[in-house]
């Protein structure tokens, strides 16, 4: 137990337990702990390796949520558990669960095997390629070039998104939020030299295009990285740029649709970005949505205000090649 | 009750029943819509991925028309409530953005000066319907029915822009679920993606995501999903069946849109409701809906 008095707060917390070399398999251990209000769920796990069981194995190190060592599932959602306080969630949900990170092996109680976190980050290559223009003396970035950044360049690597990741769930070979990330930290930045060559690696399958927007990174993120929006922005970026995928093909599709009438259509947005092959394997589908009346309109009836659609499209491209960014 | 009711796109195509069953309800339960028929696409994060400048600019158009009129915003998709939403926050969060979109705006003869909030269906039935009213206005006995509620991600992430519910544990369709008589399945999968961002770029792994949120609802002993989203709708309906091949095991999991819910227990017919027109067959639900004994029927305002 941590601190005596009359500030304790007692209660029961569960931790989910597993030693690959004991036999037993997996399980949960209930420990009795002290989550008065201000102790994070890391003090808990402390209390408990020190005092009652030293064979529970989890990371941690600056305890000040910088390092990014100690991220764990708490009652469903991954975080640092150094910033994470325990009362405000025995509060909500009436108990306290730990178990490790998601999509990640588990080592041993708490610990996760994190290679495959890193194996992504390497595969979108973050180091700074500066090519041909290292100058001689500092290279000054305008403060606006900078600020892009800022999304992305606070990570700290601790793999809560990538834990929380829907895509990477259903498809381990996603490069993930974190990676992306990174890799938009160098697309973005003036400096770097391969951005081209980056956005064409990244928009291939398992990129930037694979990503479902399902929001869990930019939610979970510690330290507010919104690794979803740099995603989005590089999405926006490598179409600038012309590079093609399945992923742009179905977006520019979309888009086309809205400049022609204001709305979607459903039907011509499939029917490009799939072609011809591609409607073919979907014909089991769509024998049901015509047998069941939800064939999609073919001409979509323009909006009134269309024009407006075309004026805003063509003011904002101006915009564009003056140079002015947002 | 009075909005400025933004129908979405899909609500009005493939998901028409969205539309009609929301105009429905809306009708008996006295919210007033008033359509923004000249409003464009929320832009789905697609038209953002192409170009983002220009979904913040029809956005804005579209909080303005709202504003000409004086009037809130209702969607009835997970989709369409944040990209409005994001657009709505962006521009009230940073004057020379929302300056830059004016004077775009200026060359259609239109002006948002920011005070539009944008709510979905769910929020607007719970909180200002109310539960007690929709009690009072249940006319059927749904308590055979297990109901797992799914949300789309849209609608509850990012937390800090909604508001509404926490996003790790959302619960405003659950309450909805029990004011209308019937039970709510309780989950974890109800909060995650449904997969349709990605059904055209990595299909394998779309239905993957699509068959475990489903499956996992029926091992909670679901009888009928109810999503707010009709993105949602398309993949966990119209795409069972390739979700059902992917995941090898039979679903058969009848998929509702929100109002058509609560049309049933309002006492509106499933033929009105057009749930027809679902790919996963709607009968079972429809058998399960008992006529309500008198006796049941909980005392107003209890």
């Amino acid at each position: 137990m941590g601190a005596e008095g009359a500030d304790v707060l007692v209660a029961m917390i569960k931790v989910y337990r597993f030693d690959p070399e004991d036999g037993r398999g997996a399980r949960y251990d209930e420990f009795e702990v002290d989550a008065a209000p201000g102790r994070t769920v890391l003090d808990l796990l402390h209390d408990i390796h020190y005092n009652e069981d030293p064979t529970l194995s989890f990371r941690r190190s600056c305890q000040s949520a910088i390092c990014g060592s100690c991220a764990m599932n708490v009652n469903g959602r991954t975080g640092l558990t150094c910033s994470t306080q325990a009362k405000p969630l025995l509060d909500r949900d009436g108990y306290l669960v730990v178990e490790p990170m998601k999509n990640m092996p588990i080592l041993k109680d708490l610990v996760v095997d994190m290679d495959g976190f890193w194996e992504s980050v390497h595969d979108v290559d973050p180091f700074l390629q500066a090519g041909r223009k290292v100058p001689k003396g500092p290279y000054i970035v305008p403060k606006a070039r900078m600020e892009l950044l800022k999304i992305a360049q606070d990570c700290i690597m601790c793999g809560s998104c990538l834990s929380e990741c829907t895509s990477r769930e259903a498809n381990p070979d996603y490069l993930g939020p974190a990676a992306l990330a990174k890799a938009y930290r160098f697309v973005a930045d003036e400096r770097d030299e391969a951005r081209h060559g980056r956005l064409m690696v990244y928009s291939e399958a398992n990129g930037i295009w694979d990503c479902d927007t399902c929001l869990y990174c930019n939610e979970v993120c510690p330290i507010h990285v919104k690794p979803m929006d740099a995603i989005m922005r590089m999405r926006e970026m490598s179409i600038e740029a012309g590079i093609q995928s399945q992923g742009s093909k179905h977006a520019i599709a979309f888009y086309d649709t809205i400049l022609k009438s204001g709305k979607l259509n459903e039907f011509a947005t499939a029917n490009k970005s799939l072609g011809l092959k591609g409607m073919v394997a979907q014909s089991g589908v769509a024998t049901k949505i015509i047998l069941h009346w939800k064939t999609p309109e073919i001409r979509k009836k323009p909006i009134e205000g269309v024009k407006d659609v075309t004026k805003l499209a063509n003011l904002i491209e101006r915009k564009k090649r003056r140079g002015t960014r947002r | 009750m009075k909005y400025a009711y933004f129908p979405g796109c899909v609500g009005q195509d493939s998901c028409k029943e969205l539309d009609v069953s929301t105009k429905l309800i809306s009708d008996v339960l006295g919210i007033e819509l008033v359509e923004l028929e000249d409003a464009t696409c929320c832009g789905a994060g697609f038209v953002q991925d192409v170009n983002y400048d220009l979904a913040l600019a029809l956005n804005a158009r579209t909080l303005a028309i709202a504003e000409k009129l004086h009037l809130d915003i209702l969607t009835v998709c997970s989709t369409c409530q944040f990209n409005l939403d994001r657009a709505n926050r962006e521009l009230k969060d940073d004057p020379k953005k929302l300056a830059g979109v004016n004077k775009m705006l200026a060359e259609i003869g239109l002006r948002y000066s920011g005070t539009v909030e944008i709510k979905h269906l769910l929020w607007v039935l719970v909180d200002e319907v109310g539960l007690a009213e929709l009690q009072r206005r249940v006319k059927v006995d749904l308590s055979d029915l297990n109901v797992a509620s799914f949300y789309g991600c849209q609608l509850i992430r990012p937390g800090t822009l909604h508001g509404y519910d926490d996003p790790d544990r959302p619960q405003y369709f659950e309450r909805l679920i029990e004011a209308l008589g019937g039970k709510p399945v309780d989950y974890e999968e109800r909060k995650k993606c449904c997969g349709f961002p990605i059904t055209f770029v990595n299909e394998d792994a779309s239905m993957r995501m699509n068959a475990k949120n489903m499956l996992a609802a029926k091992g909670k002993g679901a009888d009928v999903m109810a999503t707010s989203c009709p993105l949602c709708h398309i993949n966990l309906d119209m795409y069972q069946g390739k979700a059902e091949k992917v995941s090898g095991q039979r679903i058969e999991l009848p998929i509702l849109h929100l109002p058509q819910l609560v049309g049933l227990a309002i006492g509106i017919p499933p033929e009105r409701l057009l749930m027809k027109r679902h790919i996963v067959s709607t009968k079972s639900v429809a058998r399960a809906v008992k006529p309500k004994e008198e006796a049941k029927i909980p005392a107003m305002g209890s």
